[in-house]
């Protein structure tokens, strides 16, 4: 039987989980990554790579959390790995705050570890919030994930491909099937103007001494330290497109990080970045069968992640590869003859 | 009123500084001069890991739980304070891990957040059953005596490099008090056979992955003698190495199989981690610590010692509390001469 040839548009970590997951879950097909752009180049080597997620207003709670769960045991297994550094994946503990006393347990609680609410002496670090949780999580950092991930699509045969696709007929006859992991792409690729930009600004810097990640509940501060550096943000600037720096937007990252976390008075070797995060009421996670002069494409669409992409990736890519099965499924199956 | 303190690691110049703080005001001229034969990077505490954590039981020495207490309460003060980092001092958090439950740490309430470890957090250390996670402080040695020595520089005392012989001729040089910060040295000034070195040997190693402390506990071997694994505020310090009575400053590469076999056993991710340095030091090993006055006689004038010794492994645990306490002995030392021209200054 002739391999089914899939092509994976896009190689963020959408992209490149994806290629993954169909090599690893759907036998019989030829995988190749197209993307205009490659890691360091990607969002996802922007994002801070925290797995705290972001919820999905229109996507049920026990998907997302089922995701998230995913994610995280996929995660974990590789801290816990030879792969660990490689990946640049490991533990982190630290705290969320907030400015008013919360209820709500968040869905993800059992599924990062130690989740409590935290203690009055550690509430008075934070004299400006009057509430948190204490939990430990797992951070990655994209611009080592990322090549790890393509080593490990390319180990399982897939090739990569760099160039920019402007309309998805263009990998016909070439392919059978394609997965549109476009991102923000998906705009203009496929016309989707339920998605739009969201942009981020953050600051990479060195702090070695800063241990714990600190997120305010609102999520526009937050610390996270990685391996090479720490991350500090953030921005939200609903339909911006300009992926330049803005010199006020990062003197006031500091200055609330500085808040939270006095110690980074002392950080050096700040660089300023920006990421546009992918933002969508809900991740596009579905089948389409694209039709043109007789001819036929089927599409399965995984994009449209916001602020969580990190948080869900592994779990949403593991259902792209289901629909795609399902979609190889329909190929192999003869189309039943036209009675007459 | 001339002081002399007698050695340079976390005792002597934080002692000094306390001292200094409280009755430089008070007591003019306060000639204060600090003398030792080893300063950073050279002195024991530049070797110590640098975690604020007590042994398991304090022994019941309530004197000491309480030092140790406020040794945390002034570190968690500064904190907050921008110069932390270069001060070594940041929060941390991580793991105690032990083969069978053991009794809560008398300590747990002085450390933040204190919890028992849960099973998916145990999955991760597979040679233990029971264990702790907390948020406690580092305070790396280095970073720490650097920073007092920058602190007791701006106060105008004094640092001379020298072996002192006795105190003796300390007294002879005209010091009316002299505070004996000698570590594990002491004995060569006046025997003392309680006091003997626990010596210790850590490789420090470049992992900027590794967010959190793993400390093992062997309750049959005893401590320090399981593996144990300490970010530091740049390097993370491995070891488990405690040798009563050994007083071999080399290295020795039986003990570095012993550390880099039990670290990677716990972190495997330690494997191709880069090695930065090695050391040796010694913990001043002592039942209880020595902080407590003694006249000595030479000639026709007393001179006043006031002994802060024998901090075992946790000295930069203690080390304020006991600093407080040296000061009030020498506050004692003032009122008894009425040197005070008005009340010491409580700060």
């Amino acid at each position: 039987m002739d391999p089914v040839r899939v092509a994976v548009v896009g190689a963020g970590v959408m992209g490149l989980s994806t290629a993954l997951c169909i090599s690893k879950l759907v036998p019989g097909c030829s995988i190749t990554v197209i993307s205009d752009k490659f890691s360091p180049e990607t969002t996802s080597d922007v994002a801070a790579g925290i797995l705290i997620p972001h919820v999905y207003p229109d996507t049920p709670t026990h998907k997302q959390k089922q995701w998230f769960r995913e994610t995280f045991d996929h995660l974990w297994a590789i801290a816990n790995s030879a792969d660990a550094r490689e990946a640049a994946v490991h533990l982190v503990s630290g705290w969320q705050v907030y400015r008013s006393i919360s209820t709500e347990v968040p869905f993800w609680a059992d599924v990062v570890l130690g989740f409590r609410k935290m203690t009055e002496a550690e509430l008075k670090k934070f004299p400006q919030h009057v509430f948190g949780h204490a939990f430990t999580t797992l951070k990655l950092e994209g611009s080592a994930y990322l090549p790890w991930l393509e080593k490990r699509v390319k180990e399982s045969g897939a090739v990569t491909l760099t160039r920019r696709i402007e309309d998805l007929w263009e990998l016909q006859p070439s392919f059978d099937i394609v997965v549109n992991c476009t991102g923000l792409g998906s705009r203009q690729l496929v016309g989707d103007l339920e998605i739009y930009p969201v942009k981020g600004q953050l600051l990479k810097v060195q702090a070695p001494w800063v241990k714990h990640f600190i997120r305010d509940g609102s999520g526009l501060t937050y610390i996270f330290p990685g391996v090479s550096n720490v991350i500090l943000g953030g921005s939200r600037q609903s339909g911006d497109w300009n992926l330049t720096p803005d010199a006020e937007i990062s003197r006031d990252i500091l200055s609330r990080c500085c808040a939270l976390e006095p110690s980074l008075h002392g950080a050096w070797d700040i660089k300023e970045t920006v990421g546009l995060r992918p933002y969508r009421a809900g991740v596009r996670l579905q089948k389409e069968l694209l039709a043109r002069d007789g001819r036929r494409l089927p599409v399965v669409h995984h994009y449209g992640h916001g602020s969580g992409g990190f948080s869900m990736h592994w779990g949403t890519a593991l259902e792209a590869a289901r629909l795609l099965n399902e979609c190889v499924q329909a190929l192999r199956t003869p189309a039943p003859k036209p009675k007459i | 009123m001339r002081v002399v303190v007698i050695g340079a690691g976390v005792i002597g110049l934080s002692t000094a500084l306390c001292v200094h703080e409280r009755y430089h005001s008070v007591l003019q001229p306060l000639d204060l001069e600090v003398y030792a034969d080893r300063f950073t990077p050279l002195t024991n505490t530049d070797v110590a890991a640098g975690l604020w954590q007590p042994y398991l039981s304090d022994r019941g020495n309530q004197q000491e739980a309480h030092w140790n207490r406020q040794t945390f309460d002034y570190l968690l003060s500064h904190v907050h304070s921008p110069n932390a980092a270069s001060m070594g001092l940041a929060p941390i958090s991580g793991y105690n891990l032990f083969h069978e439950a053991v009794p809560d740490p008398s300590w747990k309430d002085i450390v933040l957040g204190f919890r028992k470890l849960t099973p998916r957090e145990l999955d991760m250390f597979p040679d233990y059953s029971y264990g702790w996670f907390n948020t406690s402080l580092t305070l790396e040695g280095r970073r720490y005596l650097q920073w007092l020595t920058e602190r007791l520089t701006e106060r105008g005392v004094r640092f001379f490099q020298q072996k002192v012989e006795s105190f003796e001729e300390v007294a002879r040089g005209g010091a009316d008090v002299i505070i004996n910060c000698t570590g594990v040295w002491a004995g060569a000034l006046q025997p003392d056979p309680l006091l003997q070195p626990g010596r210790g040997q850590i490789i420090k190693v470049d992992a900027p992955w590794i967010k959190h402390f793993v400390i093992t506990h062997d309750l049959d071997r005893g401590i320090y003698k399981s593996p144990y694994i300490i970010p530091g505020i740049q390097a993370v310090t491995l070891g488990g190495i405690f040798q009563l009575g050994n007083w071999s400053e080399v290295n020795n590469s039986e003990d570095h199989n012993t550390i880099w076999e039990g670290c990677c056993r716990l972190e495997p991710t330690l494997k191709d981690a880069k090695i930065v340095t090695e050391l040796t030091g010694f913990r001043p090993v002592r039942p209880q610590i020595r902080l407590e006055r003694e006249q000595l006689c030479f000639g026709s004038s007393d001179t006043e010692v006031i002994h802060n010794y024998g901090h075992g492994g946790y000295g930069l645990t203690i080390h304020w509390g006991c600093a407080l306490e040296a000061a009030k002995l020498f506050g004692q030392v003032l009122e008894e001469r009425k040197l005070l021209r008005m009340p010491p200054s409580h700060l």
